[in-house]
């Protein structure tokens, strides 16, 4: 999946610079990059949070952690695990109750092409559906100890 | 007050027990909207995260990282490297001047400070090892100069700055050019003088002839040329940086294509690191706005104004409490961390004192950047503290980080240098964002 997320910022890169070419050079364009980006954003990053979860490369400040002991760390993890849990399954929560209501008025994005707001925003709620279920699993792993500790690695 | 109390001493906890930072500013934003307000404000979550995510300038930010790594994998760094060495080896300091300058160059390509480090070092320890320079001022250099990364555009820090503060990013980038030369500049004459001062340090090297200067230089014209159409097309206005981003890459991508580096195995990495710090990026800064709105209905960001004006201190005193702020908190936080958590609070204070926030965007960044080498927990120093240990051959004397904690020290005396500058003569940002808006 995160692979997927990568191949299609390589493939909005192209698609952009063929746009803004046109513009400038004439040619056919098609004026809505701006739009489209946006939603590859939408689907890129939010579908990659979980798969940057398990990478760790979520940042977190560990100053303390390496060098306490293996059970405390485990369950400190197990921990940041169960906040990153709330969090995501809040914010999916309502980004699903977003979805539902643009459905019902019938939202539309800003541009010609007049995208129906539904549909890449339930693309959002799934990212972050999908990391908070990716969160909950390592928070049961930490605390059952059968998950990977965290290194004593800083930052990103 | 009384919010803002709870809302730091909350953050302190959380971060110390390692959780993650956006999973901290999301549930201290939820926790007080649950506790603190009988208004719903629960729904503003789902909006916040897809007004974010749906940013058009953070779209910048896979954009630039995939230009970088694309050209890091591409073998484009090598050649620069070269290219310099055979430039900059005559000046006192030898290769440790092609280390800056190559940092700075490729910090014009990349927005990331330790992917640049941990390159350069890849290729250039063996040399400095066979040839007999003081080691820890060798590894300072590439640590300083890999700082260059954010400063010099493009930067992610100064897009995630921009979107923070509400700045245009094209305004910061100009900002970044001069300051980021004259680091650049500084860290070489610093080199320079020591190298002068104790010849001892580093072995004088002869110059190389004009031939060969040219014959390398003219290998590594494609990549300027890149440079300059993806600068030049943001500064002109001809394309949004986002858009400027993307031609980057595709260029980026046909250089990389043209010198046969384009492989399946080489693109999965490129993809897996441009999403890793994408994602990392959205969340913070989702969680963020998600914090600043909850703080900005409580009024936090007024009374803290008001708090601050009514102290009566000069601005620049406040300005040099925000200094001393951010270099302690440089020792134990990476760049993105503190740079959302700051923010929302500072801004306030700095709109209150009058400060133009494309300068304070650029002095944060500088600051941030002694982040990165400040001992003991600088980012920047473990990745070449790791690169390091992997290119020594087994019983071989691998160094010790404080070798690193010492030899970085001169280049943070150069920052602080920077930063008394940008503080004395706030021109040297301002001058030439104000130019180009004529």
């Amino acid at each position: 999946m995160a692979y997927l997320c990568g191949a299609l910022f390589l493939l909005l890169a192209f698609y952009t610079t063929y746009d803004v070419i046109a513009r400038r050079f004439g040619g056919w364009y098609s004026g809505v990059t701006d739009e489209m980006s946006e939603y590859a954003l939408a689907l890129g990053a939010t579908w990659a949070l979980a798969y940057t979860l398990k990478a760790g490369g979520h940042v977190r400040v560990d100053i303390v952690l390496p060098y306490l002991p293996d059970t405390l760390r485990r369950l400190l993890d197990a921990f940041a695990m169960a906040v990153m849990t709330v969090f995501a399954a809040t914010v999916s929560f309502f980004l699903w109750k977003l979805v539902g209501s643009s459905y019902a008025i019938g939202a539309t994005g800003h541009s010609i092409i007049q995208t129906p707001q539904w549909l890449p925003q339930s693309v959002m709620a799934s990212g972050y559906s999908f990391l908070s279920v990716v969160a909950f699993t390592s928070f049961l792993a930490h605390l059952l100890g059968e998950g990977e500790s965290s290194p004593g690695q800083p930052g990103a | 007050m009384l919010i803002l109390s709870i809302v730091v001493a909350t953050l302190i906890v959380l971060y110390f027990l390692g959780v993650h930072v956006g999973a901290v500013l999301g549930i201290i934003a939820l926790g007080l909207m649950t506790f603190f307000s009988d208004r719903p404000m629960w729904e503003m979550t789902g909006l916040l995260a897809w007004n974010v995510g749906t940013t058009n300038v953070l779209v910048a930010v896979p954009m630039f990282i995939l230009m970088g790594e694309l050209l890091l994998r591409g073998g484009l760094t090598e050649r620069m490297y070269r290219c310099f060495t055979a430039w900059f080896r005559w000046v006192p300091g030898g290769l440790m001047q092609a280390n800056i300058a190559t940092c700075a160059a490729f910090a014009a390509m990349s927005g990331s400070t330790a992917a640049t480090a941990a390159t350069i070092s890849r290729v250039a320890f063996p040399a400095f090892r066979a040839r007999g320079y003081y080691e820890p001022l060798v590894v300072g250099s590439l640590a300083a100069g890999g700082t260059l990364g954010i400063l010099i555009p493009p930067s992610i820090i100064l897009i995630v700055y921009g979107v923070l503060a509400e700045e245009s990013i094209g305004a910061l980038y100009m900002a970044g050019v001069i300051p980021g030369l004259l680091l650049t500049g500084m860290f070489m004459a610093a080199i320079a003088g020591m190298a002068l001062y104790r010849p001892s340090i580093a072995p004088r090297e002869p110059a190389v002839n004009w031939g060969e200067k040219l014959r390398l230089s003219v290998t590594i014209l494609p990549v300027a040329a890149l440079v300059f159409l993806v600068l030049g097309t943001i500064y002109t206005g001809v394309a949004t940086p986002t858009e400027a981003a993307s031609l980057g890459v595709v260029g980026a991508f046909v250089l990389a294509a043209i010198a046969g580096k384009i492989n399946l195995p080489m693109l999965k990495e490129t993809f897996l690191n441009t999403v890793n710090t994408t994602a990392m990026v959205i969340l913070i800064v989702s969680a963020a706005f998600m914090l600043n709105f909850v703080l900005a209905i409580f009024g936090v960001p007024q009374a803290l104004a008001s708090a601050v004006t009514h102290l009566g201190w000069s601005p620049n005193a406040i300005l040099w409490v925000l200094i001393v702020f951010y270099l302690v908190m440089g020792t134990f936080m990476d760049e993105y961390s503190m740079l959302v958590t700051t923010i929302p609070v500072v801004l306030p204070i700095v709109k209150a004192i009058g400060v133009d926030l494309v300068w304070f965007g650029i002095l944060i960044t500088v600051l941030v950047e002694v982040a990165l080498i400040s001992p003991p927990h600088g980012l920047t120093l473990f990745v070449l503290h790791n690169v390091r240990r992997q290119g020594m051959a087994k019983g071989e004397d691998q160094g010790t980080m404080m070798d690193l904690f010492l030899g970085v020290l001169p280049f943070m005396a150069v920052m602080f240098v920077m930063i008394a500058l940008l503080v004395a003569y706030p021109a040297i940002a301002t001058w030439l964002p104000a130019k180009m808006r004529g």
